[in-house]
């Protein structure tokens, strides 16, 4: 991954340049839209990897889309120089100096020929009706004159080499039958099906779990080995510094940052790019802020200031008063219809502490969320909340002890009635609290405007509405937050503030976490305690900073191995 | 969704101090559904007072002036026993909607028990509805309505039970799938974690969630219970002549469609008209969404 040429090697190919780009979309009148992307330039070359970071909205997907003519409807594209292998995809430049881009014909040549598209959703970009040889077949067929056995000779070998397991069996498959690592494989099987010699991939990874990402990205590092040019589009840092030979830091459609990657991630120049590194969890102790403080307009977060974080840091390292445990859970399991979701696990969480569970997808992490807030009834074991019994037992008993517990969701959005504005939403969690504040107070305590107020869920960003949510958990005043993937939907940075907020929060208020993530460095940054939960057992449990420093178990062995890290 | 400069932004300052976007314009309505809304507003005025746009009496009858084509003083011609064709339409026009709006009214009602019931109401009641509802889906609407009135006997209040019973079932099926998907929701379940009991959870969330879409398609069932109410009238089933009633006036016509087509051509404007406002509106209302 060293970031100059290797001496003796001849200057490799350059497989697409790009030139002062600009992209927009929509008319009005005889006036276009601005500019979503703006003045975008890099080149990308033969065998290596350019990684495009940003969060969404910076126009990361926007610029690499450009490159097959799939910017999105209404796009107005202008450029001094956009060309995909050595040819110009501009097409006629009009009047107003946008180029109108290829014909249809022209396009198709390009696409899956010269250029292979990875996106990140493979269940929605596989039709679901069709075996996946035929969709990698699909490619073979248009874009080579291979005969029909032929064409399934290629398929299964691309599979193979893909790493897909049983390719022959594989081949009569739909991607809703395959599990979301296999769909990926499939999908970058059929974007190198015509041997193009650039794969654009956008974010191929964010909806994996980590070993599985670990596999895919491997998979992609071959891919680039072998000679293809890779465009890589992620919003994640650690990702990146693993697969990219440079990098391109993106923002509001502008670029602020390029070079190399050991570079731009060892020693970054803009604030921005700062910023985004700063955010990342991963091996942050505990209590040490992420979200950059410059812009603070009545931002919480402590100073930033060496001194603060040091002292920070020393109040991470000191150890917490041990208190009484008030969420204990106790030998619970639960079947669903044969198959073992939650297998006799005990688990005990500390008043004021965090108790961080990380697993991936299946692994039963979110049935044992639910069995905490006695929404599903264990088959065997109890649950106790605050030294008395919890579940199970009938939702009567429960009901005047719910404001000991709050929940908070991965998807804020789906858990607030669409009807409702944020001051309704709020309004209904105060009814419960024995003694109600008011709810400015409230929308102050997470960080939100009391303008907010009136608006509905659907009008918020992603951020403001986990904040809604967290303001909602928080109204009763509880003693215990399960909290089921809160930031998995969020960007880094945003992704930083809500952690920051949990952390102060749980101070203030001596709140107890029930912590569930499937990422490894959200988990370590926020966890006093850790249990690593595997096929519905609890495989590894311990003092968070144990289990990471000697991970005694296999999987969890794995897991860390696989978890991406910015400074391999 | 997101706004590209609100999350660029918050990538530096807090995402929740940035001003809120709020946005909560209506979209206007369009050519079409001010039409409609024209048309819907001249039949509930003919429905209300129809004397202001017809003075005249829709049963006087004058022999001489029977089968008079459109003409000054008879804007849409007379009939076989010389009754103003204009002032029977605009008569007309309250039975219809009456008719449309209760036939609908019951439909709904019925879907409203039956649907809730079914989502709601545990394993075995659903088991119940569903195969209620079945029975009910086996049989075409109007042939519903047709069995009914053989049972009961014609007339307007029996046509209208009848075509209500016969849109039930279709109701009762998009409310039960409404119902129960909202009953699953993630906010349901909010509420649920909140404490709430389940009587204010069903108030507060269910209900409104589940019923409010619904309202969209009444709209489009008073156009599909006018029509239906129209058709068993000019079966004879239903309203009977001389009624002032646009299927009832259709029936009479058909026997001079070769010779007074103003018999029958006004009465089934009249009907496609009131038809297609409440259908262009419902269109208009479910392209909105429900809010």
């Amino acid at each position: 991954m060293s970031a100059e040429p290797r001496p003796g090697v001849p200057a490799p190919e350059v497989l697409v340049r790009v030139e002062g780009l600009r992209v927009g979309f929509g008319r009005r009148g005889a006036r276009r839209g601005p500019a979503v992307v703006d003045g975008v330039s890099f080149t990308v070359e033969a065998g290596r990897a350019l990684a495009i970071v940003g969060e969404s909205g910076s126009g990361k997907s926007v610029t690499a889309r450009s490159l097959v003519g799939l910017a999105g409807p209404g796009a107005w594209t202008s450029a001094r120089a956009l060309e995909v292998g050595g040819a110009s995809v501009l097409g006629p430049v009009g009047a107003d100096g946008a180029g109108r881009g290829l014909s249809a014909a022209a396009w198709r040549r390009i696409r899956g020929g010269e250029v292979g598209l990875v996106v990140q959703d493979a269940l929605v970009s596989l039709d679901p009706l069709r075996p996946i040889g035929r969709e990698i077949g699909d490619a073979l067929r248009l874009h080579t004159r291979l005969s029909a056995s032929e064409r399934r000779a290629r398929v299964l070998s691309l599979l193979d080499s893909g790493g897909m397991p049983e390719p022959a069996s594989r081949l009569h498959q739909r991607s809703g039958e395959l599990s979301g690592g296999l769909r990926q494989r499939a999908l970058i099987a059929s974007a190198l099906a015509a041997s193009p010699r650039l794969l654009i991939a956008d974010e191929p990874t964010t909806a994996l779990d980590s070993t599985v990402q670990a596999q895919i990205l491997a998979l992609l590092e071959s891919v680039r080995e072998a000679g293809t040019g890779l465009l890589f589009i992620s919003h994640d840092l650690a990702v990146v510094s693993r697969i990219a030979d440079d990098v391109l830091v993106m923002r509001a459609g502008r670029v602020v940052e390029s070079g190399p990657v050991a570079q731009v991630l060892g020693d970054p120049q803009h604030d921005y790019t700062k910023a985004l590194l700063r955010a990342v969890p991963t091996g942050v102790p505990r209590g040490v802020p992420l979200a950059w403080p410059g812009a603070g307009s009545g931002a919480r977060t402590a100073p930033a200031s060496a001194p603060a974080v040091a002292a920070a840091r020393g109040a991470s390292t000191a150890p917490r008063p041990e208190t009484a445990p008030v969420l204990e859970l106790d030998g619970v399991s639960k079947t669903f219809g044969g198959r073992l979701a939650v297998v006799d696990v005990t688990l005990s969480l500390a008043g004021g502490s965090t108790l961080g569970l990380v697993g991936e997808s299946g692994s039963g992490k979110t049935t044992l969320a639910r069995i905490a807030l006695g929404l599903t009834p264990p088959d065997t074991g109890s649950v106790r909340l605050d030294g008395r019994h919890w579940a199970p037992g009938s939702e009567r008993d429960r009901r005047s002890r719910r404001p000991l517990l709050g929940a908070v969701y991965q998807d804020a959005l789906s858990s607030f009635d669409p009807r409702l504005t944020v001051r309704q939403i709020l309004a209904d969690a105060l009814r419960g609290a024995s003694a109600p504040r008011p709810l400015a107070e409230l929308l102050d305590d997470v960080g939100l405007a009391p303008s907010i107020a009136e608006a509905r869920p659907l009008e918020l960003s992603g951020g403001q509405r986990q904040r809604v949510s967290i303001a909602r958990a928080l109204a009763p005043s509880p003693r215990v937050i399960v909290l089921d993937e809160p930031v998995s939907a969020l960007d880094v940075s945003i992704q930083a503030q809500i952690l920051d907020l949990l952390d102060r929060l749980q101070r203030e208020h001596g709140l107890a976490y029930l912590f569930i993530s499937h990422d490894l460095g959200v988990v370590q940054h926020m966890s006093d305690t850790l249990a690593v939960m595997k096929d519905g057992r609890i495989v590894e449990h311990g003092r968070s900073s144990a289990v990471f420093d000697r991970p005694a178990h296999p999987y969890t062995q794995a897991l860390l191995a696989a978890a991406p890290r910015l400074h391999p | 969704m997101s706004l590209p400069a609100v999350s660029t932004v918050a990538a530096v300052a807090p995402d929740g101090r940035g001003a809120s976007t709020v946005r909560r314009g209506r979209r206007m309505l369009g050519p079409a559904q001010w039409v409609a809304v024209a048309v819907l507003a001249l039949l509930l005025l003919a429905a209300v007072a129809p004397a202001v746009l017809a003075p005249g009496d829709p049963f006087a009858i004058a022999p001489t002036d029977a089968f008079l084509s459109p003409r000054w003083g008879h804007p849409l011609g007379t009939d076989e026993s010389g009754r103003d064709i204009y002032t029977r339409v605009v008569h007309g026009a309250g039975t219809s909607l009456v008719i449309g709006v209760a036939a609908t009214a019951i439909g709904i009602v019925l879907a409203l028990v039956l649907g809730l019931a079914a989502a709601l109401g545990g394993r075995v009641v659903d088991f119940g509805v569903n195969r209620l509802l079945e029975v009910l889906f086996a049989f075409p609407g109007l042939l519903l309505a047709l069995l009914v009135i053989t049972v009961y006997g014609p007339g307007i209040v029996t046509s209208t039970i009848a075509v209500g019973l016969a849109t039930a079932p279709g109701y009762a099926r998009i409310i039960r799938a409404q119902a129960r998907s909202v009953a699953t929701a993630p906010y349901v379940e909010a509420a649920v974690v909140l404490g709430r009991s389940p009587g204010r959870i069903l108030a507060r969330h269910i209900l409104p969630n589940a019923v409010l879409p619904v309202i969209v398609l009444v709209t489009l069932g008073v156009g599909q219970a006018i029509v239906w109410a129209a058709a068993l009238s000019y079966l004879g089933l239903g309203a009977e002549p001389p009624a002032a009633e646009w299927g009832a006036m259709l029936y009479a016509g058909k026997n001079y469609l070769a010779t007074a087509w103003w018999m029958t051509f006004f009465p089934g404007l009249a009907i496609v008209l009131a038809a297609a406002a409440t259908t262009v509106l419902g269109r208009a209302l479910q392209k909105r969404g429900p809010r």
